[in-house]
């Protein structure tokens, strides 16, 4: 303010004096609340442009943390589907080994006999893959998790799933289908391993023979399904590192926006508290003088 | 003997020039009071031609009270407005911490973490666990959006009590002015000495300013006449109160005249200010958060009448075609039907060809299959069993499948008062999560539902819900932060013209010591004459001894 000129009563320097100090503590508490929050942004007006920009990326990482979940999620059960198909992909392997054992012509009827039972353990064996479970849920029963996609052992059994794709959002516009249905991967094997049984025990090479056809070509749908899998892991991997990258980011910037440069802070209160000290001293000293300190 | 009375005079008027400058020093710290210069005056001679000119002593003429009155118009006229300013960003940091945005649990959280919980559910449709987390956001949502309309109401109310009270302090300073203006004109046509009247009525005027705007003019009597929106509230003594009254579309009050119950309109004070808020500010938070409330109720609704809870069956309404292709059509046995419209076209030769388009989506790819005369068909759409007549026909007939069509929030609640659950969603298994029946591990409803976040669902198309929002809480921060700037500007300027008043009207102490010194010695000086006048006197009176 300038004093130049000024007729300087008692009143106007104590208003000066007490409104330098008001500044110097108000600029104290403020940055006082800074470092004990640890925000620069508390409320939309400290800084409206920041504070919108900071509610942005709050979105942003809410929801890049659902797309995170749903793709370990994702992993999750392809990789249970996976390790199903692989079980399956080995018993399959053995039906055609003992297929083309048993289409053998040199082989006795009791031989292609003691054959069967081994046989017949494959398919129940393929039957509990199939009814294989992923926590509470039935893992190869399409969208009807709750139901078991064979009823029982029977040689004859129908696929009582669904063919539903299950998919999980795994990006911002990207989902990946997670499941595979007994339905259109196993039941071909299932059934061409239960017919094998049936010709084994009824004694028909020629069956047995028909079926080498249909177990390669049932062999070739399970390759389908588990290089889909296979796919899907793929994708939902390379997902996992764009949404850890995506997030790396997003938390950067948002830090710089909001938080509080401490190192910076604390000298700004030092040299508050020097400067409020210096103006309570100054104001201490020259607030009591006058002439009648000094008239007798 | 003149000389006597020429001292008398100069000892009087020196006593009551001491009288002043005691009652300066008193008061160099009372507020608001106003330095007094006593003036002195050299008295004549009254005519008697043996002595000088002027010899007739000293009296104290008058005192002068130092003022500078258009600096007190120009202090009034910047008062109404930082008061307006203060009051209102006080109300703006109110509704700010109401809103408790950025972060800190205030609507965008919950928004973005009431969709969050839709995508959870939609990846977990079947787990117990993921449903229950999904009503419970689903329910802080709503306790949220009521927290907030509840406290901005209160926050209004309170806002109206400090509307009366600030009437009613107002019109005890009106009647104050009113009364002074009377005391002030006897004091003054009586000869007396009316400052400190006039100190109060500075004060009172600086005051009504603060809280009214009001303004003010002396008219020729010397008298303050205050005017408000065109009305004059204090003429001489006889005063216009205001009042408040409801306001029957607000249900808030209004301040109004008593002369004709007309409403006032502040521009400026306190009163503008708390006005501003209650009535602008905060009903246009209020306004906002119903809209987005309506949005979110309308959209989600709307998605989730399409979906199937767990033990939700579907109901199909089947119109035969003219001529109907069918002899009829019903459910099967645990069907994984979705909600929408079957048109199942018979070619008369066996042939069947189906076309579905679901609920709120657009026509998928036909399914084709055969029917024998007078057999079923049950694979063409599994759930639906379709009974061929005994002769087949050519013809098209059409199978509506609804689902349990339930409300996530009741339709009724479109504001944020009345937002609410729906009371049939009594139940994690009501949540109408999958896109069929008998689906647990279908969550397509509930990723379409989780969609709605990036969708544009406001704002006719232009913006997220998120990003209304955020458009709300940047302009009412940018709103909060201007009024801050001006009222930080105003302040300003308001201590530069208090500082300069002080300077014109305040006690200097050193001033007043020094002037004491003076009117002592002047006091000395005149009792010394009078002592060497008696001197004189009696070595002339000691003469004729």
């Amino acid at each position: 303010m300038d004093t130049s000129g000024t007729r300087v009563t008692l009143g106007l320097r104590s208003m000066n004096a007490l409104r330098g100090i008001e500044g110097l503590l108000q600029q104290l508490e403020a940055t006082q609340q800074k470092l004990s929050s640890q925000h620069r942004v508390s409320t939309p007006a400290d800084d409206p442009a920041a504070a919108v920009q900071i509610m942005s990326f709050d979105e942003q990482l809410t929801l890049l943390g659902t797309h995170e979940a749903s793709a370990s999620d994702a992993r999750s059960r392809l990789g249970a589907a996976d390790t199903g198909l692989g079980s399956a992909t080995s018993i399959l392997q053995r039906a055609k080994e003992l297929a083309l054992q048993a289409g053998n012509a040199t082989l006795s009827s009791s031989d292609r006999a003691r054959i069967a039972p081994e046989v017949a353990a494959l398919r129940d064996a393929l039957t509990d893959v199939a009814n294989r479970r992923f926590g509470d849920e039935y893992l190869f029963a399409g969208s009807r998790t709750n139901v078991a996609p064979y009823a029982g052992y029977a040689s004859t059994l129908s696929y009582q799933g669904d063919r539903a794709a299950l998919k999980r959002q795994i990006g911002p516009n990207a989902s990946v289908t997670v499941n595979v249905n007994a339905g259109d991967t196993l039941d071909p094997a299932r059934t061409a391993i239960a017919a094998l049984y049936d010709h084994l025990v009824s004694g028909d090479l020629d069956g047995v023979r028909a079926d080498l056809a249909t177990l390669e070509s049932a062999a070739v749908t399970m390759r389908d399904g588990r290089a889909q899998v296979g796919a899907g892991l793929a994708r939902v991997n390379e997902a996992q590192t764009g949404l850890g990258a995506t997030r790396a980011g997003i938390e950067d910037l948002r830090s710089r926006l909001d938080s509080v440069d401490m190192a910076e802070a604390l000298t700004h209160f030092r040299q508050l508290q020097i400067s409020l000290q210096a103006a309570l001293q100054a104001t201490s000293q020259t607030l009591g003088l006058s002439i009648f300190n000094f008239l007798r | 003997m003149l000389s006597l009375d020429v001292i008398a005079s100069a000892l009087r008027a020196q006593s009551a020039a001491l009288a002043i400058l005691e009652q300066n020093i008193a008061n160099a710290s009372t507020a608001g009071y106003t330095q007094q210069v006593p003036v002195m005056r050299a008295l004549g001679s009254r005519g008697d031609p043996r002595l000088p000119a002027g010899g007739g002593g000293v009296a104290l003429d008058h005192v002068e009270r130092v003022r500078d009155a258009f600096l007190d118009l120009q202090i009034r006229a910047q008062l109404g407005p930082q008061a307006q300013q203060d009051a209102l960003g006080r109300v703006y940091t109110a509704v700010q911490g109401i809103l408790r945005e950025p972060g800190h649990g205030g609507l965008a959280q919950r928004i973005t973490g009431l969709f969050a919980a839709f995508a959870s559910a939609a990846a977990a449709p079947g787990l117990g666990a993921q449903r229950e987390q999904l009503l419970s956001e689903a329910r802080m949502f709503v306790s949220t959006v009521q927290d907030l309309a509840d406290q901005l109401g209160q926050q209004r109310r309170s806002l109206d009590t400090e509307v009366r009270t600030s009437v009613v302090s107002a019109n005890g300073l009106l009647e104050q002015v009113a009364q002074l203006n009377g005391q002030i004109a006897t004091m003054s046509a009586s000869g007396g000495n009316a400052n400190q009247l006039l100190d109060q009525r500075d004060r009172t005027l600086d005051e009504l300013s603060r809280l009214t705007g009001a303004s003010f003019l002396l008219d020729t009597r010397g008298m303050a006449s205050v005017q408000l929106g065109g009305k004059a509230l204090v003429n001489g003594t006889s005063v216009m109160r205001l009042d408040t009254a409801v306001g029957t579309s607000t249900g808030m009050l209004n301040v109004v005249y008593t002369g004709d119950g007309s409403t006032v309109i502040p521009t400026a004070g306190v009163l503008a200010g708390l006005l501003t808020g209650r009535d602008s500010v905060i009903p246009g938070v209020l306004g906002q958060i119903d809209t987005v409330v309506a949005a979110v109720v309308a959209k989600v609704n709307a998605v989730h009448r399409n979906g199937f809870g767990t033990a939700d069956q579907p109901t199909i309404n089947y119109v035969p075609g003219a001529p109907a292709a069918f002899q009829g059509v019903t459910l099967g046995a645990l069907p994984p039907l979705r909600a929408g419209v079957w048109k199942i076209t018979a070619d008369g030769l066996g042939g069947l060809s189906a076309v579905f388009t679901p609920a709120g989506g657009v026509p998928e790819a036909a399914v084709t299959g055969r029917i024998v005369a007078g057999g079923t068909n049950t694979s063409l759409i599994p759930g639906l069993i379709l009974q061929a007549p005994a002769a087949l026909a050519a013809g098209t007939d059409t199978v509506t499948v609804t689902g349990p069509a339930r409300d996530l929030f009741d339709p009724a609640g479109t504001t944020a008062r009345t937002l609410s659950l729906a009371s049939e969603l009594n139940g994690p298994a009501r949540l109408a999560l999958a896109a069929q029946a008998n689906s647990p591990g279908d969550g397509a409803i509930a990723q379409r539902l989780a969609d709605l976040v990036s969708a544009l669902t406001m704002s006719t198309g232009t913006m997220t819900y998120g990003a209304y929002w955020r458009d709300v809480v940047s302009t009412l921060g940018t709103d909060a932060s201007s009024n801050g700037a001006k009222s930080t500007a105003s302040t300003y300027a308001l201590d530069q013209l208090r500082a300069r008043r002080e300077s014109i009207s305040g006690v200097s102490l050193d001033e007043q010591g020094i002037e004491l010194v003076r009117v002592q010695r002047a006091y000395e000086a005149a009792a010394h004459v009078l002592t060497v006048e008696d001197r004189m006197m009696g070595a002339l009176l000691g003469m004729f001894r």
